[in-house]
């Protein structure tokens, strides 16, 4: 088993197999120093017993040599047949013969040659040789030979080694059982909180809870994890209670729609959705599933015109991907395609829902913004749009990082046309990669006679709130069932000497872009609080004022004060007072909005959704909007009852209206017509040329008072 | 002159060669006679090289009475009358017994020896004269006479199957004082005397 394959091994069988092998290494290593220390003392032992049996026989045989007597020699040499280990014996006179002689019975030894003058000791493989000089009285007459087997020596090794043996094994035994139950002191709790974890794991089960009393590093690890365990399991019952509430509330919401959804549904609607997918693929780039150019280009149109209308601003984002070139060579045209699908997704979910993103062809991408209510907006969601492709891309292996430089032009500022707009952001995205990539840049000259123009403005705005040329007209709101004039909404118009009336969308961005606002915003409410009280006064007691807020009074912490005051300050009941916002006003900004729309709601006002199916219509941001009225824009009104798109949108309004339990105000109720089919669909508060156009406070009191006069024109035929 | 110890030695070339003819025999007689003379000289040689190294090991394994001893600088190893030594016990002069330097003298007369501490005793008519003077005094007394010990000598050299060997009366040599060392006793053929 190698060492790769211990990370698949247990813990618990790690920490045996550690303890166990370091136990079996020490013990060994113990055992050959023990062994090795007992060798060489063994062989100094036996060389020193062949020392003295040599001495012995040196003494003892002194006299025989001396006087030759080889037999008294060879007798010296008997008491050897004793001494099992000696295999043999010679006694050597110093004209180098041997003069004595034994050999052990049955070994066959050639004796060696004595011309070894030094005494001296060799320990050979499985023997013993010894040669000791016979000395008498300092003289050297011969020389004594010994050889002894090292029998004894090496049965005493394997007498060791046997013993090292069995002890290693069962100390290795010995060992493993204990060291089986003692590693469980660490690897108990560890597998107790592995065990845990899992099952928390696999049953999504946060309640469970690790059980453990160690006072070590993994007792702290236990408390930890079941810490953790308390936390989770906390934010996950939070979270479940909030998912459960708002099922519930999405679910009661939801069956309410289905009603509304059952009377849309026509079988005229899914003849049509053939020929519009067909549509689809014509419109749409067939590698990204984006809008192409040509659909890009219906859409701008139609936008334009909408903005043309509506005096509002349409922004383009001309993207150009840094360096696609550089991938599409480098690594193919396959992953260049990958790359440019991850792309569209992320831009296709990063930009809001009424933006289209279209695919122009290579690595050109067009954002088009309709109905921004500023220059800066555009910016905003450009910055958003880098950020968004800023997250490294996996494809195919490769970690691609992308930058993106984005060009902007703004209707009306950069131009008026499709075709202008484009070519001016494509010039702005080429500035943009001048200036080093990854960058958004505004048409930098038409941005500068923007913003020239825009200065011009402010300076005016300032002084249009001094020179009183700020008017509010009122435009009446009648409830058919009853044919009363029930409310009436201010609407402010900026009247210039030389410029004419110019239109809130126009000075209005302005004035929150300088900080006017606050003051024209108070002017606006004062000014409005205190006609109607004047109308409460001439006995209009039940007429309600509607005003319209924008986003940066919403966004204006303690604004309710602001309302607060300017009721008072008018002595007006807070019931009586309508504040609009338009779904974009609300969007912008839409935590702080809330929170200043529920505080208005506690002051008493009544809160309305202007230009409803405008915006971003989503019900969920709907529910959540402290609303009471909905207010049907009047786009879908002009065209009913013969456009029969806006018919059905405008029932699925209603529908939803009524779902919500809000109430309902039709705008821009131009004819009979339309006046006939909202009465049929039970809407009773409406507001249009119809009834009445904006007009001055003055016109408005003759309005009101011929209206309440008995015996007034039916206006409904 | 035949040595006594010449034909124990060495059995004559004459010996096997009676039934030769006269001439054939005259003339081996001749030239073995010339062989002979040298082979048997140098045997002799031999054999009194070896005594001598015997006669200085003898000295080695006696141990003389402290007080004979002290105060001397020599021991003196003498031979009496004729031996067959010729210059090789001169050989001895000058080595160490017993912390003494050894000397080799020769004497022509018992009386002389008394101060000898060895006294090698050659052939002699007076053997017996000898012993009775040298008896008692601490002198070792060797010869390869015949029954030496058993006339009084203290070691009789002898030759055993070509090899020389010695007989000891230990009762002469405790009655002059003298220790025998028991390995030089293990070595005789016999040790006789009282025990």
């Amino acid at each position: 088993m190698n060492i790769r394959d211990l990370g698949r091994v247990s813990i618990r069988w790690k920490l045996t197999l550690l303890i166990v092998t370091i136990s079996t290494v020490s013990l060994l290593l113990a055992s050959i120093a023990f062994i090795t220390t007992d060798r060489i003392n063994a062989q100094k032992t036996a060389g020193n017993n062949l020392a003295t049996m040599a001495e012995i026989i040196a003494a003892n045989s002194s006299a025989a040599l001396l006087f030759r007597d080889a037999r008294a020699a060879q007798e010296t040499l008997g008491f050897l047949k004793a001494q099992q280990h000696i295999q043999a014996a010679a006694i050597y006179s110093m004209d180098n013969t041997v003069f004595a002689s034994y050999r052990k019975p049955g070994i066959a030894i050639q004796l060696p040659e004595s011309n070894i003058q030094t005494e001296n000791i060799l320990f050979w493989g499985n023997y013993v040789e010894l040669f000791t000089h016979i000395n008498y009285e300092g003289e050297q007459i011969g020389i004594v030979y010994l050889r002894s087997n090292m029998k004894a020596i090496h049965d005493r090794l394997v007498w060791f080694l046997v013993i090292v043996a069995a002890v290693l094994l069962v100390s290795v035994l010995i060992t493993f059982v204990l060291s089986a139950r003692l590693q469980r002191i660490i690897t108990d709790p560890l597998l107790r909180l592995s065990a845990i974890a899992r099952q928390v794991r696999t049953e999504k089960n946060y309640s469970l809870r690790v059980s453990g009393e160690n006072e070590d590093e993994l007792g702290n690890l236990i408390t930890d994890f079941n810490a953790m365990l308390d936390e989770i399991q906390a934010r996950d019952n939070e979270l479940m209670e909030h998912r459960s509430m708002l099922e519930e509330r999405v679910m009661q919401r939801t069956s309410e729609l289905e009603i509304a959804n059952a009377r849309l549904a026509t079988s005229k609607e899914q003849a049509e959705a053939v020929a519009r997918r067909m549509e689809y693929h014509a419109h749409h780039d067939a590698l990204t599933g984006l809008p192409n150019r040509v659909l890009l280009n219906d859409r701008i149109t139609a936008e334009l015109a909408h903005a043309r209308r509506q005096h509002g601003m349409v922004a383009l984002l001309f993207l150009d991907l840094d360096r696609f070139k550089i991938i599409n060579d480098s690594l193919g045209h396959a992953v260049g395609d990958q790359l440019l699908r991850v792309i569209s997704r992320r831009l296709a979910n990063c930009i809001r829902e009424e933006d289209t993103v279209a695919r122009l062809g290579g690595d050109e991408f067009m954002v088009l913004l309709p109905r921004i209510s500023g220059s800066s907006d555009a910016g905003r969601i450009a910055r958003k749009v880098i950020d968004c492709l800023l997250d490294p891309v996996s494809c195919n292996g490769n970690e691609l990082h992308i930058t993106t430089s984005v060009g902007i032009s703004i209707y009306p500022h950069d131009g008026t046309d499709a075709e202008t707009l484009i070519k001016h952001a494509d010039i702005s995205m080429y500035r943009a990669k001048e200036l080093g990539r990854n960058k958004a840049v505004y048409f930098t000259a038409e941005m500068n006679a923007g913003s020239r123009k825009q200065l011009a403005m402010e300076t005016n705005l300032r002084q249009a709130i001094a020179r009183n040329q700020l008017r509010l007209l009122y435009q009446p709101k009648v409830d058919i069932s009853r044919n009363t004039i029930v409310g009436v909404e201010a609407l402010l118009r900026w009247v210039h000497p030389t410029m004419g009336i110019i239109s809130p969308l126009d000075f209005i961005p302005v004035a929150e872009d300088s900080g006017l606002i606050a003051p024209i915003g108070e002017w606006v409410l004062n000014t409005a609080f205190a006609q109607l009280k004047q109308w409460h006064k001439s006995g209009f007691t039940d007429l309600t004022m509607a005003i319209n807020l924008c986003s940066a009074q919403l966004s204006r912490p303690g604004f309710e004060g602001v309302v607060a005051k300017a009721l008072q300050a008018a002595d007006i009941e807070a019931r009586m007072a309508e504040l609009e916002i338009t779904e974009n006003v609300a969007m912008e900004n839409l935590e702080p909005a809330i929170v200043t729309l529920e505080k208005l709601k506690r002051l008493g006002v009544t809160i309305a959704m202007d230009d409803f199916g405008t915006g971003y219509s989503s019900l969920g941001y709907l529910r959540r909007l402290p609303v009471d009225v909905v207010k049907i824009d009047q786009s879908f009104v002009r065209e009913i009852p013969d456009s029969h798109e806006d018919v059905l949108i405008a029932q699925a309004i209603i529908a939803m209206a009524q779902s919500l339990r809000l109430s309902l105000v039709v705008e821009g109720v131009e004819n009979v017509r339309q006046l006939n089919f909202f009465r049929q669909q039970g809407c009773n508060i409406v507001q249009g040329f119809l009834f009445g156009k904006p007009v001055e406070a003055d016109e408005m009191l003759r309005v009101l008072s011929a209206r309440s006069a008995p015996g007034t024109v039916n206006l409904v035929k | 002159m035949q040595p006594p110890g010449r034909n124990t030695l060495m059995r004559s070339p004459l010996a096997g060669a009676q039934c030769m003819p006269r001439l054939m025999l005259a003339l081996l007689l001749l030239l073995l006679s010339i062989a002979a003379t040298g082979t048997a000289d140098e045997a002799q040689h031999t054999e009194y090289r070896i005594k001598t190294a015997f006669l200085y090991n003898f000295s080695r394994f006696v141990v003389w009475p402290e007080e004979k001893l002290q105060g001397r600088s020599e021991f003196s190893l003498c031979t009496l009358g004729n031996t067959l030594f010729g210059e090789q016990l001169d050989t001895l002069t000058g080595k160490t017994v017993h912390s003494k330097t050894l000397v080799v003298k020769h004497f022509d007369k018992p009386e002389d020896t008394l101060d000898c501490q060895l006294v090698f005793i050659g052939q002699s008519d007076e053997l017996g004269e000898t012993l009775w003077i040298l008896k008692q005094l601490p002198v070792l007394t060797v010869s390869d006479a015949a029954a030496f010990t058993e006339k009084g000598g203290m070691i009789q050299l002898t030759v055993v199957d070509n090899k020389i060997r010695f007989r000891i009366n230990i009762d002469a040599a405790r009655t002059a004082g003298l220790t025998i060392s028991s390995k030089l006793l293990s070595l005789a053929i016999s040790v006789t005397g009282a025990r």
